[in-house]
């Protein structure tokens, strides 16, 4: 790993090549679970790993490498959409209208991203800081700039929906849970 | 039977299945990424950026000496008026001279009156003559000839004529011929006032100090600064992130250089350039025995993993460890001042500045270990402001020393594709030395 991003510092296009290849399909998602749709993740996406190749040289620990690219790639998608203030607020929650699946079919990652995807934008941010990246609500305030009762609510809102759909889309047993 | 899922469980159950996915990434991403990737022999900042550097640095001194040349042609007026009254002061003073040579009244004309009582003895009240100077008399015309009693009076100044007229009576009254070289001693015939103003060497010199007009160093038109200024240097952030960074962050020492050269347009404003080399610091300390920063999650972003500090991006794998970073950034500044003199030697100064950010410096420890850090997300071009207030003192007619404590902050944030906003500022005092 270090004699990758010791290629990458030296820009050389084979290390940089063997970076993007590792890490890419990891980063897209979520690229797509932190934005709006496909175009917003497609450019957070590319102006993360830009970013990346162009300040890989201050990373000291190779260990922190996925640690480091995941925040940067968080840290664009928030940017996105604070450069774009209005998808915050002209976006509605999108209706439930996920084909109900039979009880006990196997349920997938691409389909839990779309139940995520579907709430609003706001919802969305502060559920997956919160659940996935381990954001306080504190830090979630400060960084989408709202209040930490906003971020609470927010996250409050985006359970109880996921919840919902989740327990409709599925029939989930302890069994489930435990996989 | 369908359970209803705890928060825990549900986001357990959402966690694990989103980290688990993985993506199908387009090939084309790549094409479009690997065409913006920075080779390796590029400058560390775009040409671009460099263009416009120089562009701006163009500018601004265009724009010092558009104002400049103004200033001067504005001044070319009041300029004349000094010249003239030298030259009408020296005609006066031998036109004085050779009155008294003859023993006449001193037949003044207006053009005379007007230029004495524009030069700088505004309260002439009594003319003497002292010995030194009478000497002079009778060798030249050109050398200073007169030592006037200034007073603080009240009273509007008398005309030059009632001056004159002082003079001649008291003379007659002492019926001293005044040019009698064989008579008792020159400065005796010339008692003119009945109590003789210059008493002693010192006093004689101190008068002749306040009349004759000294050369000073503000005399210059064009002048040479070399200043150096000890500082403190912070950073204002807005209110999102203040609360953080306020937390770990602290003012450090800084401090500024640089070659000035100014132009006095009038006795009381000049205008000047520079360039100036401005070291700003910061310390970043982050102490895991610190009870609030290690029991609160909220700084994990900061101290656990990495963020923006003042010099970018810094990774850092332990957060139960020390942190501490000093930051030096080296900007190379042009700025544009106008200085007015408020009395004496007080002044006032204010101006702006453009800085290009040309050189940065960190240190990063995180225990005993020392981390690798660099700059990142530093804006390259910046402008700010400079307000300074102060005093200069002569030292000679060709040197002065400034004193000035100076304030200085930049208007734009100093970190660039952030969130939040970093204006940089300093505190110090200006020392420096004018040619």
């Amino acid at each position: 790993m270090r004699e990758l991003i010791e290629g990458c510092i030296k820009k050389e296009r084979s290390s940089c090549k063997q970076l993007y290849d590792k890490f890419s399909a990891k980063m897209l998602t979520i690229c797509r679970i932190y934005t709006r749709n496909s175009e917003d993740a497609r450019d957070v996406f590319q102006t993360g790993f830009i970013r990346i190749f162009e300040n890989i040289a201050q990373l000291k620990e190779p260990d922190a490498l996925e640690w480091w690219m995941k925040r940067i790639f968080i840290n664009e998608s928030i940017l996105l959409y604070k450069k774009n203030a209005r998808y915050l607020f002209d976006e509605t929650m999108i209706s439930d209208t996920s084909d109900k699946r039979e009880v006990g079919d196997k349920m997938d990652g691409e389909a839990v991203l779309q139940e995520v995807q579907k709430l609003p934008m706001r919802m969305r941010q502060v559920f997956c800081m919160y659940v996935l990246d381990g954001f306080s609500h504190k830090e979630i305030a400060e960084k989408l700039g709202i209040s930490e009762g906003t971020s609470k609510s927010n996250l409050h809102d985006a359970r109880n929906v996921l919840r919902k759909r989740v327990s409709n889309l599925y029939s989930i047993s302890e069994t489930t849970l435990q996989e | 039977m369908k359970k209803q899922l705890t928060d825990q469980e549900l986001d357990a159950f959402l966690k694990g299945k989103l980290q688990n996915l993985n993506s199908e990434v387009p090939t084309s991403f790549w094409n479009e990424i690997d065409a913006q990737i920075p080779t390796a022999n590029q400058a560390p900042f775009r040409k671009n950026k460099l263009m416009a550097s120089v562009a701006l640095s163009a500018v601004a001194i265009a724009a010092a000496a558009a104002v400049t040349y103004t200033v001067i042609s504005l001044s070319q007026q009041n300029e004349e008026v000094i010249i003239a009254s030298e030259q009408a002061t020296a005609k006066l003073r031998a036109y004085v001279a050779d009155s008294i040579q003859q023993d006449s009244l001193p037949q003044i004309d207006n053009s005379l009156v007007h230029t004495y009582n524009t030069i700088n003895i505004p309260q002439v009240q009594k003319l003497t003559i002292d010995e030194n100077a009478f000497a002079q008399i009778q060798n030249s015309n050109n050398a200073p000839l007169l030592v006037t009693e200034i007073k603080q009076a009240d009273t509007e100044p008398e005309p030059i004529s009632a001056v004159s007229k002082t003079i001649t009576e008291e003379k007659q009254e002492n019926d001293n011929p005044i040019l009698d070289t064989s008579a008792s001693p020159i400065s005796e015939q010339l008692s003119l006032d009945p109590k003789p103003i210059v008493e002693s060497d010192t006093a004689d010199e101190q008068l002749t100090k306040d009349l004759i007009p000294q050369k000073n160093p503000k005399d210059r038109k064009w002048r040479f600064g070399a200043y150096f200024s000890p500082s403190y240097s912070y950073r204002m952030l807005d209110d999102v992130d203040k609360y953080y960074y306020d937390l770990i962050e602290s003012s450090a020492f800084a401090w500024n250089a640089s070659l000035e050269l100014s132009y006095q347009i009038n006795s009381k404003f000049s205008v000047s350039s520079a360039i100036d080399i401005e070291q700003y610091s910061l310390k970043t300390e982050v102490y895991a025995a610190n009870a609030y920063l290690s029991l609160n999650d909220e700084l994990a972003y900061i101290m656990g993993s990495y963020g923006y500090t003042p010099c970018g991006l810094t990774v850092i794998q332990n957060s139960n460890t020390d942190f501490i970073q000093s930051t030096c950034l080296y900007y190379l500044s042009i700025p544009l001042q106008v200085q007015y003199d408020v009395y004496k030697s007080f002044f006032v100064r204010a101006g702006l500045n453009y800085s290009l950010l040309v050189g940065t410096h960190t240190n990063s420890h995180l225990g005993k270990d020392d981390l690798y850090s660099n700059a990142a997300y530093l804006r390259r071009n910046n402008f700010g402001l400079i307000l300074s207030a102060g005093k200069e003192i002569s030292i000679n007619d060709k040197f002065s020393v400034i004193i000035a404590p100076q304030f200085r902050i930049r208007l734009q944030s100093m970190l660039d594709d952030v969130d939040f906003n970093s204006n940089a500022y300093m505190l110090g005092l200006n020392i420096g030395l004018r040619y």
